[in-house]
């Protein structure tokens, strides 16, 4: 292909662009609108995910140490414990301490307790975090097979419920995401197809005088890609500034702002490539499939 | 240049487009093609154009065999000839100049060629001063005089032309004959088909008839002057 004919394409895509700039700016608004609405549910999507993760992160098992294991014998016990392949982190809680944690957690304050401090009456414990709560039955199972642990505190109801929200959340997510996906797909291309067939007669001459397809097609195909081009821009670009902004106003709320959304910079690394690949794919297809109708003359 | 042999086209319909109609044009030749509503016309145009394929025969065009034809192969196929409608079909968002030099972007003309060629084409068809018009800024006749200029301006070897007088009243029908006839005496083969009797009649050229798709006449002269069966049908 020659550079000037390269021109050429690129040339006629801005120039029909600019003539036919009522039906490009409802293509683009049609792009921008779709990917507009697929970007907030997936940012909700996100954030509710986020959200169950930091969750979760509170939920740990903990695990009481038989008092006649001897000292010595608590390291390997750990090390044995972490090497667990569904075990994030394990932490040695000293039975002292857990009762220094118990006593100033006492509404009452250390009176009354103190005594304790040479009875002292707790065990050594671990807090063990998951990697995913998923493991949880099978990480309970393996550590009441060790003589060492006398007692394992138990979160199963919990771990239950947040694995099942977070599934649900997960696959309703993706369904949606690939139903509006669809939805803007069809409408797109209505769109383009509306703009291509008012160009039925525009096609049907290039190919009486001659003109190859791909000729004929280049133009469209840039012209399909800069309309999704501007429809993923601007919606990522009004994600992106309305973002900060709701996350601030929600922060305001005092009964809300127990929320924590996941950091901008975090969820706009993918949310923003993804708009415009959407955006530019969408745009390719639409142009492809709908100038080949008029093509064949 | 042109050869038709035991050329038939059957529409889906059962209509009969051509019936076993063979004929040959020599390179050079003004070929008025001539026929009622329905007489074939518009198949024999349409095929040359290879718009339609034949239903049964075969078409030669210079090396091109139009049954065999590839459709990738097609394009260069439709730049051997130029091609003149009745309806124009300029591309109305481009001036005068820009219809005529379209073509010649669509060859990948240089730059300089394009602007060597268009202005004398433009020339020769009249519209030198109307270059910058849009189509709907244009009369009838100019409107088909942009078309010729478009159809000539890569020297093709070959012009099909489909009542290209038939918009146009008759002092513009006769100037756009007059361009043809000049671009004839260049050395183009021209195929015309038309209704225009009196243009016909005044022109004396080679005259094809069709009636219900088959070749009824093929000679020198007027319209219908040896058919006078065909004059009651045709008229």
């Amino acid at each position: 292909m020659k550079p000037r004919t390269i021109r050429h394409y690129i040339k006629e895509a801005f120039r029909s662009l600019i003539v036919n700039r009522l039906m490009s700016f409802a293509s683009i608004l049609t792009v921008a609108c779709c990917i507009f609405i697929v970007s907030l549910f997936y940012l909700l999507a996100a954030n509710i995910e986020f959200f169950l993760s930091q969750l979760e992160d509170n939920l740990s098992i903990m695990v009481f140490i038989d008092e006649e294991l001897p000292a010595a014998q608590m390291t390997p016990l750990h090390d044995r414990i972490l090497a667990l392949p569904q075990v994030r982190n394990t932490e040695f809680i000293h039975r002292d301490d857990a009762l220094e944690d118990l006593i100033i957690s006492m509404p009452g304050g250390i009176a009354g307790f103190d005594s304790l401090r040479y009875n002292n009456p707790l065990r050594h414990s671990f807090i063990i975090e998951l990697r995913d709560l998923r493991y949880h039955d099978e990480v309970l199972a393996v550590l009441a097979e060790m003589p060492e642990i006398a007692n394992i505190g138990d979160f199963s109801e919990a771990a239950d419920i947040m694995t099942n929200v977070r599934d649900i959340v997960q696959v309703a997510s993706l369904i949606l995401i690939l139903i509006l996906a669809l939805i803007s797909i069809i409408l797109i291309m209505n769109t383009i197809r509306i703009t291509v067939s008012t160009r039925q007669v525009e096609i049907g001459i290039m190919k009486y005088v001659g003109a190859t397809d791909w000729f004929i097609r280049w133009p469209f195909v840039i012209e399909g890609l800069l309309i999704g081009f501007f429809g993923g821009v601007i919606p990522a670009a009004l994600c992106r500034f309305g973002y900060e902004r709701v996350v601030e106003a929600i922060a305001g709320i005092s009964w809300l702002n127990f929320i924590e959304f996941m950091p901008g910079e975090d969820i706009f690394m993918y949310v923003i490539p993804l708009a415009v690949g959407l955006g530019i794919l969408i745009g390719l297809i639409g142009s492809l499939v709908s100038v080949r109708r008029y093509l064949k003359v | 240049m042109i050869e038709f042999i035991n050329a038939t086209k059957i529409w889906e319909n059962g209509a009969k487009g051509l019936q076993d109609f063979s004929l040959t044009i020599e390179r050079g030749e003004f070929v008025f093609v001539v026929g009622s509503s329905g007489s074939g016309k518009t198949s024999l145009v349409r095929l040359l154009l290879k718009e339609i394929e034949l239903t049964s025969g075969r078409i030669y065009v210079d090396e091109y065999d139009l049954g065999r034809i590839k459709r990738r192969h097609l394009p260069y196929y439709r730049r051997k000839m130029g091609v003149v409608f009745q309806d124009f079909r300029l591309l109305q968002n481009k001036t005068v100049y820009e219809n005529v030099a379209f073509a010649m972007k669509i060859v990948e003309a240089t730059p300089r060629e394009i602007r060597r060629a268009v202005p004398q084409v433009l020339n020769l068809v009249g519209l030198s001063k109307k270059a910058k018009a849009y189509p709907n800024q244009l009369s009838g006749g100019e409107k088909q005089r942009t078309a010729l200029a478009r159809a000539i301006v890569n020297r093709p070897p070959l012009l099909v032309a489909d009542e290209p007088t038939g918009n146009l009243d008759p002092d513009t029908a006769w100037e756009i004959m007059t361009l043809l006839e000049d671009i004839n005496d260049l050395g183009t083969t021209i195929v015309m088909a038309t209704h225009a009797h009196d243009i016909v009649d005044a022109m004396q050229k080679r005259v094809i008839a069709l009636s219900d798709g088959q070749l009824v006449r093929d000679a020198e002269g007027g319209y219908i002057d040896e058919y006078p069966d065909y004059e009651v049908r045709g008229r």
